[in-house]
């Protein structure tokens, strides 16, 4: 059975087959962290690697007052951060600031070929819409964290990731409400 | 019966009270867009990532031991001078002073080897890192 601690002690006492171990069991959670914030294939199986090798760097830092999982996806997300700087990709405009209908422009025959299927089709809305949204739909569906645990994460109040989330999920819901309805008619 | 609102519909599906299909059309929409919320990415990391992960992780410990032995060396080669200096201006025999004429040009010669060497470091751990955008020493505190 995987126990947090036993394998964090025995990194940190150089045990490089416990590290494997570790990556082994958190590379889907980093990943999926990455996969929304970066476009490239290389550059987020890079940021992956950034992020795992941060993690073994500051693991003597873990104090084992959160699950192993936070802390990581903390890490994964300000490695997302500072990738987004360094592009200067616009993660931190306020989503709320924006009007709501600008993520989603007209279609085109790509999106055409991509809306045949509702799973596809979410995913590439999701790619359209702002860093923060896609950020905390990924942490709260995907990986199932809870609001205060998104919180640790990402840094932001309780109430603004609820309030983030809904939106998110409601300006989807629109978005599929109208394909949808174009599929039947 | 009372229409739900947007909110109510979310959290009511966030609290998982919902499990068999709704009658609801905006219930129906959200179901399925939670479905596909819930979908993994078809794409994914390379195999054998994390063994990659972990011969890099070998290889900078590596890199950072030989880093420590080389500052080591380089302290206990520096103390030994000051002392083979301290030996030297006691001494009077020729080859001291003509070892102590010379003083800057060897310490000069000991000072380029020492650079090639850390240069040659530097390179080997670019060499192995090099990529778009990365920083090895996390500038951010990682406490939790």
């Amino acid at each position: 059975m995987f126990s947090e601690e036993e394998v964090v002690h025995k990194i940190i006492d150089g045990d490089l087959r416990a590290f494997n171990v570790l990556v082994t069991r958190y590379e889907k959670l980093v990943f999926h962290v990455i996969n929304r914030m970066a476009n490239d294939e290389q550059d987020k199986e890079d940021i992956c690697q950034e992020v795992f090798i941060k993690v073994h760097h500051n693991l003597r830092k873990f104090r084992f007052e959160s699950k192993l999982s936070t802390w990581i996806a903390r890490i994964a997300y300000l490695t997302a951060i500072n990738y987004l700087k360094k592009y200067r990709k616009s993660i931190f405009t306020d989503p709320l600031q924006d009007s709501d209908d600008s993520y989603f422009t007209s279609d085109n025959p790509q999106e055409i070929l991509i809306k045949k299927d509702v799973n596809t089709y979410v995913n590439h809305l999701i790619g359209k819409m702002p860093g923060p949204y896609k950020i905390l739909l990924t942490l709260f569906h995907l990986e199932e964290f809870s609001y205060q645990e998104i919180s640790d994460i990402t840094g932001m109040p309780e109430g603004t990731v609820k309030n983030y989330l809904f939106r998110a999920r409601k300006l989807l819901k629109e978005q599929l409400e109208l394909y949808l309805s174009k599929e039947v008619t | 019966m009372k229409k739900l609102t947007d909110n109510e519909i979310q959290q009511l599906l966030d609290e998982g009270r919902f499990s068999s299909p709704g009658d609801d059309r905006e219930l129906k929409m959200y179901q399925a867009l939670y479905s596909a919320l819930r979908q993994e990415p078809k794409s994914g990391l390379s195999y054998g990532f994390a063994a990659k992960v972990t011969a890099e992780v070998r290889v900078l410990q590596e890199i950072r031991r030989s880093y420590k032995v080389y500052v080591g060396v380089f302290g206990i080669g520096l103390t030994l001078l000051a002392l083979v200096y301290w030996g030297l201006s006691l001494s009077q025999q020729p080859y001291a002073l003509l070892l102590l004429k010379y003083k800057w040009m060897i310490l000069f010669g000991l000072a380029v080897m020492m650079t090639v060497r850390y240069l040659d470091h530097r390179l080997h751990y670019r060499a192995i890192f090099k990529r778009p955008f990365h920083h090895h020493f996390p500038d951010t505190e990682f406490e939790m």
